[in-house]
């Protein structure tokens, strides 16, 4: 079977996305296989002849992954290929659905629904950035004392200088994913609002 | 009341799991309203805490569900809110089509 990796990296924030780019590969005639992490993350495909396929993704807490989740997402028709594990023992389940005559109802239909699941996505990794901001700013101070000191130049200052590149970018990544979520939720509550307000 | 809400609480006035409200809902609205798996799955959750609707049972796998007097309660007055828009709109002379 020809199989492709593609090389693409979605932040939590960005899943809706993640699902249009798996529905678009599909389109092409590449049916979504399995993902490797890492940076940047793998997406691996298979070549196939078949109908395309419309991808949903879902977050769900240790709580809500109980077996009647699963038998509504199936009675519903969606068919479970591929989940991957989250924090606190959360998980992201990928659904998928044949594409007929491009009518194909999301998961998320209404505004609430879709503000709760971003909001519990904030809970999850807003809690997970800030447990990670305290060791990082200490990281961070502790490497970059290195270049202030008079001793500019110790043997480690290489290892200083990557250590405070990579925990700096680790913090913007965390910074930029937690400001979107963010963004996300204030601007479907606001979605919310004006409707209300017509 | 949300119109998911509203439509979720006026079909478990009879018991039914949640792929039977989906089909249910959209059979009512013939087909206007169709609720998404995970927006259903959040709503059931979210109202059952809210002691609107109660778990009855599970069979194969599937969670029923029912409305309790409180539920009833909120959904009458929803009910009537809706009636009085209604009244008042065909009272000015609307009528639907």
């Amino acid at each position: 079977m020809k199989t492709k990796t593609v090389y693409r990296s979605f932040l939590p924030h960005q899943y809706e996305k993640e699902a249009t780019f798996l529905t678009s590969m599909s389109k092409k005639g590449w049916k979504f296989i399995k993902i490797k992490l890492g940076i940047p993350t793998r997406y691996v495909f298979e070549k196939r002849d078949e109908e395309a396929l419309f991808y949903q993704l879902d977050y769900v807490t240790k709580e809500e992954d109980t077996p009647d989740y699963h038998q509504l997402f199936l009675d519903a028709g969606w068919k479970e290929v591929y989940s991957l594990n989250g924090l606190y023992n959360g998980k992201w389940y990928y659904f998928c659905k044949t594409l007929a005559n491009n009518t194909v109802e999301p998961i998320y239909t209404d505004n609430s629904s879709k503000i709760a699941m971003y909001k519990k996505l904030l809970k999850h990794w807003g809690l997970f950035t800030l447990c990670l901001i305290g060791c990082l700013f200490n990281s961070i101070r502790i490497s970059y004392i290195g270049f202030i000191d008079e001793q500019l130049f110790t043997p480690d200052w290489f290892f200083r200088l990557s250590m405070f590149t990579l925990f700096s970018l680790t913090g913007i990544i965390y910074f930029y994913m937690i400001s979107g979520l963010v963004c996300k939720i204030v601007s479907l509550s606001k979605n919310k609002k004006n409707r209300k307000a017509l | 009341m949300s119109e998911t809400a509203y439509f979720i609480l006026l079909s478990l006035q009879e018991e039914r799991h949640g792929y039977a409200v989906m089909q249910y809902v959209s059979k009512i609205t013939n087909g206007r309203v169709n609720l998404g798996a995970g927006t259903l799955y959040g709503t059931l959750s979210k109202m059952e805490k809210n002691k609107l609707i109660s778990f009855s049972f599970e069979s194969d796998k599937r969670k029923y569900y029912i409305i309790t007097p409180f539920g009833k309660e909120i959904l009458q007055a929803e009910f009537e809110r809706l009636a009085e828009l209604y009244n008042s709109g065909h009272d000015s002379g609307l009528r639907t089509r």
